[in-house]
């Protein structure tokens, strides 16, 4: 009986504790997650902790200081340009290790090694649009540059020192949720770090949809329905400035006609891990002339998934040589956007197209050669290793032509034969330095130091805005772009020779730019940097109507404050609906609408403009117009099995403006002819079913329905990490650009006066441990609306112990 | 009496002494070597290692995550439970080490018979 009752208890003894600590029958090892002394208990943060320290470490030269405020921003001083980039890095480590590796795993195509096979697909996606190879690409010539390769090593060494010391039990939640453990910082990780940015801002493209839409409407109705300049265009640099007129000869191949614009193919499968064409930014900056103070106002709210632990990290650092204060990337050296003692920058995204595809012909599925010019020539076939958690490891085979990596072939998404394949061209490949420009930035004085930091940047392409103390103001629209002949690119290009090939680059100082102009203000929102007079062509994903909202206020407003800035920062005034609202309403039949159906209509007529978050107006309007884009578009453009994207709403919008007769109006799959009463009368009927599900399930304020989300990196996954039902109105192509998950993720306003002040919040806290009441600490600040004094602090502010902690640094 | 309280009282702190160099089954040793070397009936065993641990484990989760205003209890305790409760979690949480004391008890205590009468 004895030994009975031992085995018996050994077993259930042994299978509890195996039931407990492997992930196979639980989907956590309960036994360790939830043990006080390993799992999830260590990582909650006292309110009160005290985050005073004492720390040596290997690596360092000298002492360096740190000296916290009360939301836990960290004002370094050092007197090495690299022990503040080290702290720096130890910094980021400390409070958002999880985030900057996680981010740099996805950048390489990592994330099956945490996740397992459910993550292969995009990682074989990073792998084939070539990001290790881009991110080794960038890292070979900032290592050549003393001054990059001093602050990446030196960064790199500081996130080490903190992982060396990191045990099981202090690891992040995340690292405990998902079951693995940190590795080695690296150089290369900082780089693809950089990349994964690129990727984001400079990533999207509509090639493939925009060849099989010129296959279903034609090369004429494809025109008309994806113009890229609107008639309400405010470019970046205003309408009227003078461009040189380019030296380059770009002419299409004389197989154009036949090989391009009337090509006869359709691309049936649909491309994963867009990056979110809304990904954008609103910066402006007034000059001295139309400020209270005389002296220039910059501000910058770049907009991103609004993700926590947040993308952004506070940070001043101050050295002998320099001196700034802004946000930087957990991931990179330096700070991203804010100012320093002399001048203030800021970026939005070009949004200019910087990749194109080609169709090559493969020998045979080996891939090992391809027709070009004529011959069978080699291709580099790179070999990519994909780990997979609780598998062996996936091998893919990514060829690289002249052109670049071939993302698609008969091994991924493309089916429709074996050796036809589509190869990616994108500037993102290039070797670059752009983290030099940073550098630069961080310690420059004046506008030449600035336009010499930012000749280092390429991509992605960026409105650099800039404002100094001694009153100057510019904006250049900066980055590497393709010299294209007119239409070149926006299809996929036949590349069995050289003759589709960019013929280089446009020289940057014809970039679209501008230096205090006599208007005194400089804007940018994602449009089209240049009017028609731009002598190149110039493709990309912009913006129509944020940009009219803050043109017309900046040119109204005199006697500017800061206070100003951040009314039109926080700006939901609706200019689409200003434009859109009136056609509507002209062109509804009111006698055919029900009781309910009127009373959406009452909410959408006597509706303000405003997308703030008690507006039913906006909900209805919002649906109202996507459904009549529907109703118009729908029959011309969607096919089975061929994937397109909807034109941009301004095509619709202006051209119902101008023709009330306009061609797509009809429905071609009825015998009736249709006229815009019709359709925008059907549009409203079938936009109150669903207006009418909203107010079912309560939704129908502007805010109910867009809930505004702040969601962990994980997604669903961790919800009990995200903040939802943000009280936040705005939206997309408003000022206040906040959608439902996307929105401004950092706002700040700089004026230059003596000495600075500035304001900035950003939706997340300095700490990205759940666990932490810094975690989601600015939140709420920035949901009102509001914002923080960012306080530079000085050596008096350290004598008269104006921080509320101190983390003291020196060499072992 | 005396063995009960003496196993009650040893059984946590060695815990926590094994936890700071071993990992989360440092309990389950624990509770193993206080059922060996401690001898009372194998229910009390069960019942000392049990509770001493589920109060210990369960005073010290909630001092932590008390000074922490139970923010990353609440958010765990959704994210396992589906319950925001943090007394649930903080509960289950002194249960799963209590559990595992009290049976891995047992076993030391069934090993010990088995030694002493052979």
């Amino acid at each position: 009986m004895k030994y009975f009752i031992l085995a018996l208890s050994l077993l259930v003894n042994g299978l509890l504790v195996y039931v407990l600590d492997t992930r196979k029958v639980l989907p956590l090892p309960l036994g360790s997650f939830l043990s006080v002394q390993e799992g999830v208990w260590q990582n909650a943060e006292s309110v009160d902790k005290d985050f005073n320290a004492d720390l040596k470490l290997d690596g360092l030269k000298g002492e360096v200081n740190v000296y916290f405020d009360d939301r836990l921003v960290p004002h370094v001083f050092a007197a090495e340009d690299a022990d503040a980039y080290f702290v720096q890095g130890y910094l980021h480590a400390k409070f958002r290790l999880w985030q900057m590796e996680f981010q740099t795993h996805a950048a390489a195509g990592r994330i099956s090694e945490i996740v397992g096979s459910k993550g292969l697909t995009f990682d074989r996606n990073q792998r084939r649009i070539g990001m290790v190879y881009a991110a080794e690409n960038a890292l070979a010539t900032m290592e050549k540059d003393p001054q990059t390769l001093t602050a990446l090593n030196a960064y790199t060494a500081g996130i080490n020192s903190f992982i060396e010391k990191l045990n099981t039990s202090e690891l992040p939640i995340e690292y405990k949720l998902l079951g693995y453990e940190p590795e080695q910082w690296s150089n290369l990780k900082s780089a693809l770090f950089i990349k994964q940015m690129t990727n984001t801002l400079a990533g999207y493209d509509r090639d493939l949809e925009y060849t099989n839409a010129l296959e279903i409407l034609g090369e004429e109705k494809f025109k008309i329905l994806y113009s890229d300049i609107p008639d309400s265009l405010y470019p970046v640099i205003p309408n009227g400035t003078v461009y040189a007129q380019s030296s380059f000869e770009l002419e299409p191949p004389a197989t154009a006609d036949s090989l391009y614009f009337k090509r006869k193919d359709t691309i049936e499968f649909v491309e994963d891990y867009k990056p979110d064409p809304l990904n954008g930014s609103n910066n402006w900056v007034v000059a001295g002339s139309k400020t209270k103070s005389g002296k220039p106002i910059l501000a910058n709210d770049p907009h991103l998934s609004l993700t926590l632990p947040s993308i952004w990290y506070e940070i001043q650092l101050n050295t002998p040589s320099f001196n700034t204060y802004g946000v930087s990337f957990p991931g990179i050296p330096g700070v991203v956007i804010g100012y320093n003692d002399s001048i203030a920058f800021g970026f939005t995204n070009a949004g200019r197209d910087v990749k194109d595809y080609y169709e090559i012909q493969f020998k045979d599925k080996s891939k090992q050669s391809y027709f070009f010019n004529n011959t069978w020539t080699n291709t580099n076939l790179r070999v990519e290793s994909i780990k997979i958690k609780d598998s062996l490891p996936y091998l893919d085979t990514v060829a690289y032509t002249v052109f670049g990596p071939v993302t698609y072939d008969h091994s991924f998404k493309h089916s429709l034969s074996n050796e036809k394949a589509y190869a990616l061209k994108w500037v993102a490949h290039d070797s670059s330095n752009i983290l030099k420009m940073w550098m630069l930035l961080n310690r420059a004085k004046n506008y030449d130091d600035y336009y010499q930091a930012i000749s280092y940047f390429n991509v992605p392409g960026q409105n650099m805005i800039f404002a100094s103390t001694s009153g100057d103001i510019a904006l250049w629209q900066q980055g590497t772009f393709p010299l294209r002949w007119q239409d070149q690119g926006l299809f996929v290009m036949p590349g069995t020779d050289s003759s589709y090939m960019w013929k280089g680059y446009i020289p940057k100082d014809e970039n679209p730019h501008s230096v205090n102009p006599i208007e005194g203000y400089l804007s940018s929102a994602n449009q089209r940097a240049a009017d028609t007079t731009y002598p190149y062509f110039m493709p990309g994903s912009y913006e129509v109507y944020r940009p009219i909202t803050i043109n017309r206020k900046l040119a109204s407003l005199y006697d500017i404050t800061i206070s100003d800035m951040q009314q039109l920062q926080n700006n939901n005034y609706n200019v689409f609906a200003e434009m859109a609202l009136p056609i509507l309403m002209n062109n509804l039949n009111q006698e055919k609408l029900s009781t309910d159906e009127k009373r959406y209509l009452k909410m959408v007529s006597s509706w303000n403009l405003i997308n703030d978050t008690k507006e039913k107006g906006t909900t209805c309007f919002t649906i109202w117009w996507d459904s009549l884009s529907a109703v118009i578009l729908n029959d011309d453009l969607m096919k089975e099995k061929i994937p397109v994207i909807k034109p941009e709403k301004f095509v619709l919008l202006e051209a119902l403006s101008k023709d009330s007769n306009f061609i797509f109006i009809d429905d071609v799959s009825t015998d009736k002819l249709e006229t815009l009463r019709d359709q925008v009368t059907l549009a409203f009927q079938k936009a109150s079913l669903q207006l009418s599900t909203l107010e079912k399930e309560n939704k129908l304020s502007w805010g109910d329905f867009k809930n505004t989300t702040v969601y962990h990196l994980l997604r669903t996954n961790t919800m009990p990490f995200a903040r939802e039902g943000l009280n936040i109105g705005g939206g997309a192509g408003i000022v206040n650009a906040t959608t439902h998950d996307h929105g401004p993720s950092w706002k700040m306003i700089i004026e230059m006066d003596t000495p600075i002040k500035a304001v900035g919040v950003y939706p997340g806290g300095q700490s990205g441990n759940p666990g932490s009441i810094f975690y989601d600490s600015f939140i709420d600040t920035w949901a009102k609306g509001e914002y923080y004094d960012l306080k530079m602090m000085s050596q008096k502010d350290v004598q008269e112990n104006n921080f509320k902690w101190k983390m003291k640094f020196s060499a072992k | 009496m005396m063995k009960f309280i003496v196993s009650f009282l040893i059984c946590p702190l060695l815990a926590y002494a094994l936890g700071m160099l071993l990992p989360w089954w440092s309990v389950a040793i624990a509770g193993a070597l206080t059922g060996f070397f401690i001898p009372q009936h194998r229910l009390l065993s069960f019942l000392s290692t049990f509770l001493g641990v589920l109060i210990f484990v369960g005073a010290l989760i909630f001092f932590i995550s008390d000074a922490n205003n139970h923010i990353l209890a609440q958010k765990i305790g959704l994210l396992v439970l589906k319950d925001k409760n943090e007394l649930l979690i903080i509960g289950v949480s002194a249960l799963i080490a209590a559990t595992v004391a009290g049976i891995s008890a047992i076993t030391g205590r069934s090993l010990a018979i088995v030694i002493k009468r052979s």
